[in-house]
């Protein structure tokens, strides 16, 4: 699937044709995405997605095998310096050197970056609760991602990269992190991209939103447009169903006996004709929240519907 | 799989189920070549050197294959693998499976080298050593599982351990050294090695169970005691002026200290005792000499191992995210690695020669080594002789740190197929080189020299050829400051060395020619232009 693009000015990273096999597996397919500039880009997907597959050819640890990466306009696999000079990077497991203190962490973080920003990581790390001669081993699950996120954030990145940053954490440390979303938002020109697992979080941040379905990008867009896309009905038939109703092109049909529940992409005008030809009324419709889309697309995805012979939307 | 220690034990054989094939193909393909050839004399006196070094390597893996041990990322160890702590079974059979299998296979594959090779040949080799075997699979299990924290510690005790077991297991050969009957040896051990080996279970069962129930490692009174001797050293607290010092502290930590540690605790432990007991023979004087000054070279090989590895405390030789990420090129982080190299090189040479300038005039018996220095002085005069002993232990250090920093190029590439075939591949090399010049010594003949020195001399020449034209390969895409840089070091290492070759070499043109074509050979250079290429395709992974 492909998307538009902003110009490649606007772009901080742009993916085109992305696609990546692991062995027999397809982790990436013909992915395409483009993260504006200054915008908070949040990428959802399911455990074995591409998404932490994604992140590492974003940062060059990965070489594209068919397709490019650009990040800041160049190669991150050609440039790594260049580019990884300007990144902060939170990783999905803790992986940082457990025999390093936490000020040992900040000394040696900082001499990669010639733009670290000393009081404000010290204001962080005072923030966080962090005492500078613990040794990262010592510290709890919380404390090392907020070290982490710490060594991230602290040279001011023009690009915050968080893979999974809140997986497996506790609310307050959920909280520490997606205020580091929005602080590096405040920084003027600053870009955050972030993979999550937590829709609520990615609704909460995010401006754009793409997501990955087995390798697959099956929806990207601004989050405002693509939840103004989506819409959920209620069907009420005249009788029981026995199975659920067919409807090509619906995301999803759940339900049981006489009320259905159908989620659309984009066209709601149709829909009526196509329920009164089903024998059905529209009894409710809402705006799907994140998670009912996100579920609905991963469904469709699966279950490989049949399109043709039947009532159809757009 | 009906019960849970069946369930263990397939794991075990699912781990390591390749180097018992290994083994058990080793030993089939001796059994074959010891039943086949009709001249067993022959057999013998060409190969079974050979099969006692394969005996002892297959030993070596099936101790591998039973280590039993796991990383544990979280607490930072490598112990008795944290995950079987959740199964459904008491901690005497999660200690007792690795353990009794391991005891068994020992003893198989000792029992089948003696029926199935050497029998055939007509050796008999005693079971005696078997029951060191046994006792030494269980010994050292239990060491692995009970020092799981403490990672040079373990080194140290574990060759401790080995060097006491094989005295022990000796002890029967030289039992009128004790004034003792070997029969009354044998029996005084056939009841020690049961014994230790039961106390080592209990150990290792006490010391799991411990990590079990959350103690053990990092709560002990001595883990503390150093714990805080750690924290009460000087430790930087200045920031770094770049991003290569930054990461040349980042190496040193890991991996920097461990060669001067491991050899000046090798010093203070063997050298120094032996050396004492020793003191009054001079035989034994040139002994240790030769030994402590080979010792940082041994070390270096094995140490360098693990030190060319991305981390060298990791099983994983691929490059983690945490210094995958950070914005320095490859080539300047494998000049770091190569720099935290020789560093440690220095130290470690600097700690072996403060032990010789104690030892020797201290209370070493200098008779013969006087009497050899002599000889020297009267052959070269003693501003030679400085330069040529200077030049000597620059040869020393340059073989210590090519084997620290030797295999990068493999370490750094992230293949483990490559990084242990490799590994492999040097070993089998080793075996041959030793076994070719076993037999060319053995059928040496003077009227050959002529040839001896042409096939010399071509196979120098050969290896000056093609380790020129990889160096041109490898460091083709090296930027040329760099290049530049470290092609004067090569030179002047390399330059050292001819001229030492000049100075000891008495003057025969064809020796000296060939000692020169030799001093060409190493100081590496081909190799170390592949490690920043390597490295990148470990960070860039395809």
């Amino acid at each position: 699937m492909k998307f538009p693009s902003p110009s490649s000015a606007e772009a901080v990273v742009a993916i085109t044709e992305l696609s990546r096999r692991f062995g027999a597996k397809a982790a990436l397919n013909d992915v395409s995405l483009y993260v504006p500039r200054g915008s908070v880009f949040g990428l959802v997907g399911e455990n074995g997605a591409g998404k932490t597959t994604l992140i590492k050819h974003i940062l060059g640890l990965l070489q594209a095998e068919a397709g490019s990466v650009r990040v800041f306009g160049l190669d991150p696999v050609a440039d790594p310096v260049g580019v990884l000079g300007r990144i902060g990077y939170l990783s999905e497991q803790p992986d940082l050197p457990g025999w390093m203190r936490v000020d040992e962490l900040l000394r040696y973080t900082q001499a990669f970056y010639p733009k670290w920003d000393a009081a404000y990581a010290e204001k962080l790390r005072e923030q966080f609760g962090l005492p500078p001669a613990a040794r990262l081993k010592t510290l709890s699950k919380g404390q090392q991602a907020k070290a982490g996120l710490l060594a991230a954030q602290a040279h001011r990145p023009e690009l915050l990269l968080l893979d999974e940053p809140s997986s497996g954490l506790d609310p307050i440390v959920r909280r520490d992190i997606l205020e580091a979303v929005i602080r590096t938002v405040a920084d003027e020109g600053r870009t955050v991209f972030f993979s999550s697992h937590l829709l609520e979080e990615i609704e909460r941040v995010s401006d754009y939103v793409a997501m990955l379905h087995q390798g697959k990008l099956v929806l990207c867009g601004s989050l405002d447009e693509i939840k103004g896309q989506h819409r959920s009905f209620t069907l009420r038939f005249a009788t029981a169903q026995a199975s659920p109703p067919t409807i090509a092109g619906a995301l999803s049909i759940t339900g049981v006996g006489r009320e259905w529940a159908v989620m659309c992409n984009g066209a709601r005008n149709e829909l009526p004709d196509i329920t009164a030809r089903l024998g059905a009324e529209i009894v409710a419709e809402h705006a799907p929240s994140l998670n009912e889309i996100f579920v609905a697309h991963a469904g469709v995805a699966t279950s490989d519907q049949p399109a043709a012979k039947q009532p159809t939307l757009d | 799989m009906r019960s849970p220690g069946v369930a263990l034990a397939w794991e075990i054989w699912r781990q390591g189920r390749r180097w018992a094939w290994c083994v058990a193909g080793i030993i089939a393909v001796c059994s074959l070549v010891a039943v086949v050839i009709p001249d067993k004399q022959s057999v013998l006196e060409n190969l079974e050197g050979l099969f006692v070094f394969l005996m002892i390597w297959t030993m070596i893996l099936v101790f591998g294959v039973f280590h039993y041990a796991e990383f544990n990322p979280r607490k930072n160890w490598h112990g008795f693998p944290y995950r079987n702590f959740v199964l459904p079974v008491p901690t005497w059979m999660l200690v007792a499976v690795p353990m009794f299998l391991g005891l068994i296979s020992v003893e198989l594959v000792y029992v089948a080298w003696a029926k199935l090779v050497f029998s055939p040949l007509g050796r008999s080799i005693g079971f005696w050593p078997a029951a060191a075997l046994g006792s030494g699979i269980i010994c050292y299990q239990a060491l692995v599982w009970s020092l799981a924290g403490f990672r040079i510690a373990r080194m140290v005790v574990l060759v401790l351990a080995g060097i006491i077991f094989l005295q022990l297991t000796l002890m029967p050969f030289a039992a009128e050294l004790f004034n003792m009957e070997q029969a009354r040896v044998v029996t005084a051990l056939t009841v020690a090695f049961p014994g230790l080996a039961i106390v080592a279970f209990l150990g290792g069962w006490f010391s799991v169970e411990k990590q079990r129930r959350g103690g053990g490692r990092g709560r002990g009174w001595l883990k503390a005691r150093i714990g805080q001797f750690i924290d009460a050293m000087p430790r930087r607290r200045k920031g770094f002026g770049s991003s290569a010092e930054a990461q040349f502290w980042f190496e040193w930590r890991r991996a920097g200290l461990l060669l001067p540690i491991c050899v000046g605790a090798v010093l203070l432990m063997i050298f120094g005792p032996v050396s004492w007991f020793t003191r009054s023979d001079a035989d034994a004087t040139l002994w240790t000499l030769g030994w402590a000054l080979g010792l940082p070279i041994l070390l270096a090989v094995n140490i360098g191992k693990g030190f060319v590895k991305p981390d060298f405390w990791s099983g994983d030789i691929a490059l983690a995210p945490f210094v995958a990420v950070r914005p320095l090129a490859s080539g300047e982080w494998v000049v770091t690695k190569m720099k935290v190299a020789a560093l440690g090189v220095v130290i470690a040479w600097l700690l072996v020669l403060a032990f010789l300038s104690l030892w020797l005039p201290l209370w070493a018996n200098c008779t013969q080594l006087k009497e050899l220095w002599d000889t020297f002085i009267v052959l070269h005069n003693p501003l030679s002789a400085g330069v040529i002993l200077i030049l000597l232990v620059m040869l020393a250090m340059v073989l210590t740190w090519r084997g620290m920093v030797g295999g990068l190029w493999l370490g750094l590439s992230g293949n483990k197929k490559l990084y242990v075939g490799a590994a492999g591949t040097h070993a089998v090399v080793l075996i041959v080189v030793i076994l070719g010049i076993t037999f060319w010594l053995k059928h040496f003949q003077w009227r050959e020299l002529e040839r001896y020195v042409s096939w010399l001399g071509w196979g120098l020449t050969i290896a000056v050829m093609c380790k020129l034209w990889l160096a041109v390969f490898s460091w083709n895409k090296i930027s040329a400051g760099r290049v530049g840089r470290y092609a004067l070091i090569w030179a002047v290492g390399t330059g050292g060395l001819v001229a030492l070759v000049m100075l000891v070499c008495p003057n025969v043109f064809w020796l000296k020619h060939l000692l020169i074509l030799a001093a060409l050979l190493p100081v590496p250079l081909a190799r170390l232009g592949l490690a920043p290429l390597a490295l990148a395709k470990n960070r860039h992974r395809q």
